[in-house]
């Protein structure tokens, strides 16, 4: 080895030598080969952020490299970081594509991936002959002249290269960190809607197998409006995931706006019923801030709590207090009127935080589900009816209050109450059936309480699938 | 000194050079042949850089050979001075 000469360069041509010792040894088989590496300027060539990087790229091109049928030979992948950085090689099996055509499409997914300019997809043919595009790519840094002529006049800074390389990474990793999170909270918001109401029995409400105490709807009407309501949710979890401004309360409108398109597409599929208004309501709100603070990726159920009451504030006395819409008071009108705090229903329990959701429905989700790992249709069953009648015994539901007035509602919260107490006992099946019969006869719906059981379920999951579970 | 042996130096990766070292008759001079494959307008800089090399190693009959994949310089300078060693015979392995 040459005296003076640097390790890390050193270093860096054996690691060049051992990769065109894995290209030969694909060759001997005689196949064409075809590489993927970062063009990183500077040392050293890998870092953790590089490396995800990498490994994110790699898989896109594995994507699309089997979506135009180019067949990687899976036995012959090497993969490794080592002193030149990320690396990837593998033989491609019987193509129906020539070296050219292949080089041709890798140079497409270059071109057409958003940070591309940094991914080098090489192609080398069956005879050892690299293919060259024959296209000299422009500097990155500068966008000005080929890559070619400043790295060889060193015209840039290499601090300054990686810095732009660092920064141009972490915005693409970060865009696809936003499309994941957004696309689960939509899962977990549409899930919670089909456990909510596949749950069976249930007191008074719709289930799998039941109609409960309602005429105009049944199971295939909550799985029609779940369908509508689960196209929009990424919707909002991408404005709560992108909002920037100062004051959360500006979101609001447009928060609203969406409310009222997913509503008018909840109507048209559910024939003009009213399944699910409170739980566009309370899920579109869990949504966004969920979002809103797993972007900054500062999500605790005590921060996202103090985020929901300063965005609804005085909501009871600013929506219950006046009139919004001009003509016949609304029931949520009518019952803050003639019970007052006890009527404030689903604004009044927003307004103090969900404390049904994080109080009593939450803890007991905990017990039931967070030393399982998959939560199986009878684990769900025995959660969340618990989780029901946890919230039922503390929700003044305002749809009960309306309907139903002051007696029943507290008859019914005593009852939940009791059933509560008997949970795990030999007495609880027939305290529970008790309860559903008595909701039955009376013709009671507790539709605020399953609305909030959806609402618990989803934030259940985020906290399990997003934050215990992030990176 | 006059490189005995066939040698070569280096990878076809990129940024990367090969280099490749034919024996010729004592007294027949240097020989430099550069196939860039990136740029041409290069090649007097590369020459310029494998000479210095060939000069501090006091090589004066060589035939040298070079297909540059866009090296830096002192890719250039370490592969070039691998390549004359191994003609040697003072260098045997890697690099």
């Amino acid at each position: 080895m040459t005296a003076g000469m640097d390790k890390s360069i050193e270093e860096l041509l054996l690691a060049k030598d051992r990769r065109r010792d894995l290209r030969m040894q694909r060759l001997e088989r005689g196949c064409i080969t075809l590489s993927f590496n970062l063009n990183i300027p500077g040392l050293p060539k890998s870092n953790d952020s590089f490396h995800a990087f990498f490994t994110t790229c790699l898989n896109e091109l594995q994507d699309y490299l089997l979506s135009h049928r180019i067949v990687i030979n899976r036995e012959t992948i090497h993969c490794e970081t080592d002193a030149a950085g990320d690396f990837f090689l593998s033989e491609i099996i019987d193509p129906d594509y020539s070296a050219i055509q292949i080089k041709k499409l890798c140079e497409s997914f270059e071109t057409n991936h958003p940070v591309g300019r940094f991914l080098d997809v090489d192609v080398v043919d069956e005879k050892g002959e690299p293919i060259s595009s024959g296209k000299a790519k422009l500097c990155f840094f500068c966008n000005n002249a080929p890559a070619i002529y400043c790295m060889r006049k060193q015209a840039h800074d290499y601090a300054a290269m990686r810095m732009k390389v660092e920064l141009e990474i972490s915005k693409y990793q970060e865009s696809k960190r936003k499309n994941r999170v957004c696309k689960q909270l939509a899962i977990l918001a549409t899930q919670s809607l089909l456990h909510e109401v596949a749950l069976a029995p249930k007191p008074g409400l719709v289930d799998r197998f039941d109609e409960g105490s309602h005429t105009d709807m049944d199971f295939s009407t909550f799985l029609n409006s779940t369908a509508a309501l689960s196209v929009s949710f990424k919707k909002i979890a991408e404005f709560g995931y992108t909002f920037s401004g100062d004051n959360l309360k500006d979101a609001l409108p447009n928060l609203r706006l969406i409310g009222l398109e997913i509503e008018a597409d909840m109507f048209a599929e559910t024939h003009g019923v009213n399944t699910h208004k409170g739980a566009i309501f309370l899920l579109g709100f869990s949504i966004f801030v969920s979002a809103y603070l797993l972007a900054k990726e500062s999500f605790s159920n005590e921060r996202f709590v103090s985020i929901i009451q300063a965005m609804n504030g005085d909501l009871v006395a600013r929506e219950l207090g006046k009139k919004l819409y001009l003509g016949k008071e609304t029931h949520g009108e009518e019952c803050f009127r003639r019970f007052g705090k006890k009527g404030q229903g689903i604004r009044g329990e927003i307004q103090a935080g969900m404390p049904c959701v994080f109080q009593k429905a939450l803890p007991v989700l905990y017990q039931h589900f967070d030393s399982e790992k998959i939560l199986n249709d009878k684990l769900l069953n025995k959660g969340l009816t618990h989780a029901l009648l946890a919230i039922i015994s503390q929700n003044d539901d305002s749809n009960i209050l309306y309907r139903k007035g002051e007696e029943i509602l507290e008859e019914l919260k005593n009852r939940a109450v009791a059933c509560m107490d008997k949970y795990g006992t030999a007495q609880f099946d027939a305290d529970y059936e008790a309860l559903v019969e008595f909701c039955r006869h009376k013709k009671i719906s507790p539709g605020g309480s399953a609305d909030l059981l959806a609402v618990s379920y989803f934030m259940y999951n985020v906290n399990r699938q997003l934050v215990w579970n992030d990176e | 000194m006059t490189p005995k042996f066939k040698a070569q130096a280096g990878t076809f990766e990129s940024s990367d050079i090969m280099v490749l070292i034919e024996p010729v008759a004592e007294g027949s001079g240097r020989q430099v042949d550069i196939s860039s494959t990136v740029m041409l307008q290069f090649e007097e800089d590369l020459k310029v850089c494998i000479n210095q090399v060939l000069d501090v190693m006091e090589i004066e009959n060589v035939h040298l050979i070079a297909k540059d994949k866009g090296a830096l310089t002192p890719t250039i300078k370490a592969r070039v001075e691998t390549a004359v060693k191994r003609s040697l015979g003072i260098q045997e392995g890697t690099l």
